[in-house]
């Protein structure tokens, strides 16, 4: 069969008027370049505005046609060895997720901002004011996910007193300086879980993670040698065998079944979501099918909050009764933990309080936080800087001889090694990050986990065949491995050669211009 | 092929980088003077900055408790002396107000007002009312940690126990035995001594209120060379384990690790040694499986313990009293990053410590008695008993 006279079509938008200035991003297929192999159709999994539509942003259409070129049509359509090929794109509903790129055997595909959408309005009051605007007076959908409102965090200002010249050990044949292999989760005796990272991965739901995204993850956290954390969609029962190793989230939301809790490591009281103020995390409607709404009891195909806040579990005069019963339930080898958001003035008397409660760790999250699915206003609801929280938490437990008793988790935008350490150097027992576990499945923070439509199969069910489990958490794994070599060396340089001499050293300083960071950790001795 | 030249070495103290602490203690039939001249070799390791500690020295108070008190200054002393000798700290003090220093050493030194009172316990029911408590230790603790954290920067207590003083200046060593008049110790059934030259690493803005060794609360007394990383670490174990802290330097970290383990928790020798030097992962290979449960047991069930470990150079002396018996704990950083020698007196009646094996040299020498000398092992603790009339008993580690 030949090819003849083939075609790339760039689609005209659906309609014209106020608002129409085109999807975020611009599609581009080098003519020369393509194969017509149509991968890039089969890659594409994004279309928001017209779920008519047959394909995605991309859309391979076959015409035969005669050895003259002319196309064929009714009976005389037969196809005699000629066949004329069009790629029409519509990229008013890409994501710049790059799966299409990664995908183009080719290197066909160049995928980059759109001008018409990005320039306009003023500095001040740019396209992303007007166009969320624009959206709210066409009435369409205002949840998104992640966060493109994040304040970046200024890690580079913090300088690390790294390379002390006295202090570092030195025995590098009988023990590598700075290893933080033995770190402990929970303080009680009876209930301290061995870990052997102090980077954790954050609590993400069954359901709004795929099942083979959610099987990689366990499996990389169970190879770690350090507990998974579940979201509040319970976990499917073919993850039995890893159940052990996990630790179950109970959020207002209530959901699940509730069997087998003996089983988990432990329990993770959710009080709070940093990234999801104001209405809480939402499962969207596309992504609660059949065998999540029976997994968390609930009715398929509709939107499912997780409401926030939490007063009918907050109470602080209940709290000690609440960790109580569920010890009495789980039995006393059991970790029970409570996840809470950095609240803006009274944070430091719900830790005190979660403290006395006898909780075995709290899980803070600061304002870098991401979520998969919550409203644009929540999502633009940021909180302060975790460091904040830590040094926050830190000094209000050692005020109250309470430091030893309870674990700190930090939560929020730790992206890389030297974050880590500065979460752990003021204060935090572990850190977590969450997204950062997914980029090696192929997450590019497209922002699109709510539509249930990821190319990558994260955070879409349908697709999640597309991410194999073992393979998947071997690059976790390695990436993790990667961390922990980076935080020895930090920690090897400031002479540290446990886990517990890291925590809460403050060998560090801001010159950045934050000013509450600047009060905290650039002013003088904290 | 250049020939480089060979310059003589050159040991005098200006031509030295500062940058480590001598270290000299000695236990057992100890001649005062002639350690005191062997320490003062050891002067041109640091800056200035020198203590002295000696056990046995007030024969006659031994049921008394001897506080070394230091006052800013003169009207400082006169305020708050009164503290004292009204009994308003709620001890009782006993005979007069001793001067510590001749007047003409005020005139000669810049010293703070330095004065010493013997005071008594009150009854046990005014013990109970005060600070809850009828241990005479933990009472006079109390009393002491109360008037270190109220009157900072005014006053501190540097020494409060029994037949035991502590003697420091911001000078020299010499300066510090000229200023004391320390010679007319000498005569004294001395029991053991210790004396540390430099100011601390850790923290120096507080000088010579805080930083100097030795450091003395009661009957746990220290000298501490090094400069830990695991400071911070170290100072939050030790507050995890609900012990105040007065001074805030590694050094002090390091003292009250060693008292609250050997009195606060009971702990063996061994213990101790586990918690603050811990092992080498090969090292807890080769433990049996019951000492190995016995090794993971004591971090597993006592969290704050995670924090007690020295990492970074260290080596110290400690003398801690317990059930009446003084234990002299010797012990030196996993890594062997600061030297500690030993030196024991071939009748066994007298053992030394030192930053330097000169010093060991400089004893012999001095008294005429014969020691064999080691360098102590790293990451392992040494211990000593020692009772009142100075025997010294090894019972822990290379004991020679």
């Amino acid at each position: 069969m030949k090819l003849y006279n083939n075609k790339i079509v760039y689609d005209p938008p659906y309609e014209c008027g106020v608002g129409e200035v085109g999807g975020p991003y611009r599609v581009t297929v080098d003519p020369d370049r393509c194969v017509w192999c149509g991968i890039c159709v089969t890659s594409c999994t994004h279309k928001l505005t017209d779920m008519n539509r047959k394909e995605c942003v991309f859309e391979m259409r076959e015409y035969p046609v005669d050895s003259g070129g002319r196309r064929l049509t009714g009976a005389s359509a037969v196809i005699d060895g000629h066949l004329q090929k069009e790629l029409h794109i519509m990229d008013i509903d890409c994501c710049n997720c790059k799966r299409c790129v990664a995908m183009c055997p080719t290197n066909a595909i160049i995928v980059d901002r759109n001008p018409n959408h990005s320039v306009i309005g003023t500095g001040s009051i740019g396209s992303r004011e007007i166009l969320q605007n624009v959206r709210r007076a066409y009435g369409k959908s205002m949840v998104g996910s992640m966060s493109d409102f994040q304040r970046p965090l200024e890690w580079e200002n913090f300088l690390i007193d790294a390379s002390i010249i006295l202090n570092p050990p030195r025995d590098n044949i009988n023990e590598f300086a700075g290893r933080l292999t033995n770190c402990y989760l929970g303080k009680h005796p009876k209930r301290r879980l061995k870990v052997g990272i102090p980077v954790l991965d954050s609590h993400m739901s069954y359901g709004s993670n795929s099942h083979e995204a959610m099987l990689a993850r366990l499996i990389a956290s169970i190879k770690l040698k350090r507990p998974f954390f579940t979201g509040e969609g319970y976990l499917h029962p073919d993850f039995a065998p890893g159940f052990k190793h996990s630790i179950l989230q109970f959020g207002t939301g209530g959901f699940g079944p509730w069997v087998d809790l003996k089983e988990f490591a432990g329990i993770s009281m959710k009080y709070g979501q940093d990234a999801k103020k104001g209405k809480g995390g939402k499962l969207p409607a596309p992504k609660n099918d059949y065998e999540i709404a029976l997994l968390r009891c609930i009715e398929p195909y509709r939107d499912v909050n997780s409401p926030n806040p939490q007063h009918l579990q907050y109470s602080i005069e209940e709290l000690k009764m609440r960790v109580e019963s569920l010890r009495a339930v789980l039995g006393e080898d059991k970790l029970v933990g409570a996840d809470i958001y950095g609240t803006a003035w009274n944070a430091e008397h719900i830790i005190l309080a979660l403290a006395q409660a006898g909780f075995d760790y709290i899980t803070i999250r600061g304002g870098g936080g991401t979520t998969g699915a919550a409203g644009t206003t929540d999502l633009q609801n940021k909180g302060l800087d975790i460091l904040y929280f830590g040094k926050v938490a830190h000094d209000a437990l050692r005020r109250e001889g309470l430091r030893e008793k309870i674990s700190l988790i930090g939560e929020g935008n730790f992206t890389s090694p030297k974050a880590a350490m500065l979460g752990l150097m003021v204060g935090f027992d572990f850190v977590g990050t969450g997204s950062r576990h997914l980029f090696p499945l192929g997450c590019t923070m497209c922002l699109r986990c709510h539509t249930g439509q990821c190319s990558w199969g994260i955070t879409s069910r349908r697709y999640g065949n597309r991410i194999d489990p073992e393979e998947g958490s071997e690059m976790i794994v390695r990436m993790m491995g990667s961390w922990q070599r980076g935080l020895e060396g930090l920690a090897a340089g400031l002479g540290f050669t446990t886990h517990e001499e890291a925590v809460g050293s403050r060998k560090f300083r801001y010159h950045g211009t934050d000013p509450l960071l600047y009060d905290l950790f650039g002013r003088g001795k904290f | 092929m250049s020939v480089r030249e060979i310059r003589p070495l050159d040991f005098h103290p200006q031509n030295l980088a500062p940058g480590s602490c001598g270290l000299y203690a000695a236990a057992g039939e100890v001649d005062l003077m002639a350690s005191l001249r062997a320490a003062s070799e050891l002067q041109g390791r640091g800056t200035s900055g020198a203590g002295v500690f000696i056990k046995g020295i007030y024969p006659e108070y031994k049921e008394l408790y001897a506080l070394h008190v230091m006052y800013f200054n003169r009207d400082i002393a006169r305020e708050l002396e009164s503290l004292f000798t009204e009994h308003k700290l709620g001890l009782h003090h006993i005979g007069e107000m001793e001067a510590m220093v001749e007047a003409s050493m005020y005139r000669k030194f810049s010293l703070p007002e330095l004065r010493r009172y013997f005071v008594d316990l009150p009854t046990k029911d005014q013990m109970l009312r005060r600070y809850l408590t009828v241990d005479p230790d933990t009472y006079v603790r109390r009393v002491v940690e109360k008037f270190n954290t109220t009157y900072v920067g005014k006053a501190r207590i540097f020494s409060s126990g029994k037949n035991v003083g502590t003697f420091v200046t911001a000078y020299d060593l010499k300066t510090t035995i000229e200023a004391y008049s320390l010679s007319k110790f000498a005569s004294r059934p001395i029991t053991a001594m210790m004396t540390h030259m430099r100011w601390p690493t850790s923290i120096v803005e507080t000088g010579v209120w805080y930083g100097i060794h030795p450091i003395s609360f009661i009957n746990s007394h220290i000298i501490h060379n090094g400069d830990l990383s695991s400071a911070p670490s170290n100072r939050q174990g030790i507050e995890a384990a609900g012990v105040t802290q007065m001074v805030g330097t590694d050094s002090e970290a390091i003292l009250l690790e060693v008292d609250n383990l050997l009195r606060g928790r009971n702990m063996s020798y061994q213990q101790i040694e586990w918690a603050m030097c811990r092992m080498y992962p090969q090292e807890e290979e080769k433990l049996s499986e019951k000492e190995r449960g016995e090794y993971e047991d004591i971090f597993r069930n006592n969290p704050e313990l995670g924090r007690f470990k020295m990492s970074g150079p260290s080596s110290f002396v400690s003398i801690i009293r317990k059930d009446g018996v003084a234990r002299v704990i010797s012990g030196r950083d996993r890594d062997g990053l600061r030297q500690l020698w030993m030196g024991r007196s071939k009748d066994g009646k007298t053992v030394i410590w030192s930053s330097e094996e000169k010093c060991i040299y400089q004893t012999a020498f001095l008294t005429g008695k014969k020691y064999k000398s080691v360098n102590c092992e790293p990451g392992k603790i040494t211990v000593f008993e020692l009772n009142e009339s100075g025997v010294l008993n090894g019972v822990f580690g290379e004991t020679l």
